[in-house]
């Protein structure tokens, strides 16, 4: 499997944002190696947030491809950084 | 003339003394769709509604010979107050007195004769499907106030029950103070101390994901483990390992639950920490900080066994002083730029008034965000240190 999708997340990433970010992840594990999340955006995460990017980044694992955040502001950083994410999501 | 016409067949009651008139409404509402029912007088009419109310429209000319509209009105309120179909006065009197009073007694509307037959039907239409509307209303607002009268028993009874579950599973240690603020019925957080029989002190501060009661639900597992395995001397090692397996195992892949746990190892005098995903924990004397125990792990609930590590930061308790642990509700905060409250701004005040450090915490959270109630559910506790020794010395230290 190869290449790349992107997407765009949105400025509060919380439960309120599951049903369009889980179906985005699903149909970019349908062809993607590595599913970029674009967080230039994203303002504010919740735990909620941190919930949906364990679960796809456990599907992604299970299709054997991976997920990545890029461009991380720094309070979002901050809270992904205190939940240790980076042990298991990449970013950059 | 449009060719319009209305349905379901609704019933109008049409009272008119001109039989003629009352004909003529009769057949044009019947060519729109309606039931007509036709009462020539005051009297036959005042009988009809004693025994058949189920109209859904009244068309009432004023002047009926043998007594008025008005008294048709005073009759028709007495003989049904609750379901009072709309009523349409017919008259060739404009008179505003005559008008005002009319409405005062409960007319819906007004046609002035000769009566324009279409319009008639128009306003019976609008005022018939007002009424329906407004029971349909009724009866899904009172269907809402079941179910939230329902809701808020099952919660209740929730509540009382969780509650129960933390109260058998925590104990009451002088020295340990925590604020928990949840953000809504039920707290996502939850702090609970306990000593063990050789008399370690335990003490655990969890922060589940989300809010409210599907939050405090996945916190229910923890609860239990963490106190029979306090009661069996476990070490922290063995107590997160368990509680991480419980969670993995009985609760859904986008849950899972922040936790810093505290083990004062009485015998060896010595501290651990294990702290995944929450805000540092301070360890401060006399406004110094002595430790920072930062999160090094994820979150319990996430890694499988092979992957999750439980281990522990262990430190010499030499000297006594303080411990603070919080939830990331109390960083998460914003004021109203948008600008986080911050893990700085905590260290920063904890530091500045060790005396006072919860008061501080509060004050100057509620100063920052401008609000007493928050977005997510906040908690701050501090642990005496000396105050724990002393009442486990003197063997009080349990309630």
């Amino acid at each position: 499997m190869s290449g790349s999708t992107v997407i765009k997340m949105p400025k509060r990433f919380d439960y309120s944002s599951s049903a369009t970010f889980n179906r985005d992840v699903l149909s970019a594990l349908e062809c993607a190696g590595t599913v970029t999340l674009d967080c230039a955006e994203m303002e504010y995460i919740d735990s909620a947030g941190i919930g949906l990017l364990v679960m796809s980044q456990k599907k992604a694992q299970s299709r054997e491809s991976k997920i990545v955040m890029t461009n991380l502001l720094s309070a979002p950083k901050e809270i992904l950084q205190l939940a240790n994410l980076q042990k298991i999501i990449e970013m950059s | 003339m449009n060719d319009f016409s209305f349905g379901p067949a609704y019933s109008i009651l049409v009272v008119d003394d001109d039989e003629y008139l009352n004909e003529l409404m009769c057949q044009f509402l019947r060519s729109k769709g309606f039931v007509t029912h036709s009462i020539c007088s005051y009297l036959k009419s005042f009988e009809l509604l004693k025994t058949n109310s189920t109209f859904d429209l009244i068309v009432l000319d004023y002047q009926l010979g043998d007594g008025t509209g008005l008294e048709f009105l005073a009759d028709l309120d007495f003989n049904n107050k609750i379901n009072k179909p709309p009523v349409i006065m017919i008259s060739s009197n404009q008179d505003s007195v005559l008008l005002e009073n009319c409405f005062a007694k409960g007319v819906t509307d007004y046609l002035i004769k000769p009566v324009n037959l279409s319009l008639l039907a128009l306003k019976a239409s609008a005022l018939i499907n007002t009424v329906a509307m407004q029971k349909i209303i009724a009866l899904q607002t009172a269907e809402l106030e079941r179910f939230k009268s329902e809701a808020e028993r099952e919660e209740s009874i929730a509540k009382a029950t969780y509650e129960y579950l933390l109260q058998q599973n925590s104990q009451v240690v002088d020295g340990v103070t925590a604020w928990l603020q949840p953000s809504a019925s039920f707290s996502g957080d939850i702090a609970l101390t306990k000593i063990s029989p050789s008399g370690d002190f335990y003490f655990l501060l969890a922060d589940a994901t989300g809010h409210g009661l599907s939050a405090a639900i996945t916190l229910m597992p923890m609860v239990s483990i963490f106190s029979s395995m306090v009661d069996k001397n476990f070490n922290l090692n063995s107590i997160v390992t368990e509680i991480n397996k419980k969670l993995i195992h009985d609760t859904p892949g986008d849950r899972f639950v922040a936790a810093v746990i505290v083990h004062w190892r009485r015998e060896q005098n010595e501290i651990d920490v294990w702290n995944g995903g929450m805000p540092p924990v301070y360890w401060m004397h006399k406004g110094k900080l002595l430790h920072q125990f930062d999160s090094q792990h994820m979150a319990l609930g996430i890694l499988e066994e092979g992957m999750f590590d439980a281990s522990v930061v262990s430190c010499p308790a030499q000297s006594l002083g303080l411990i603070v642990a919080y939830s990331d509700g109390l960083i998460e905060e914003t004021n109203e730029d948008g600008v986080s409250f911050s893990i700085d701004r905590v260290a920063n005040i904890a530091l500045t008034n060790p005396a006072e450090i919860l008061a501080s915490l509060v004050v100057a959270l509620e100063q920052y965000t401008g609000r007493k109630k928050y977005r997510d559910d906040i908690s701050i506790c501090i642990l005496d240190m000396a105050r724990i020794l002393a009442g486990h010395t003197s063997g009080n230290s349990v309630s």
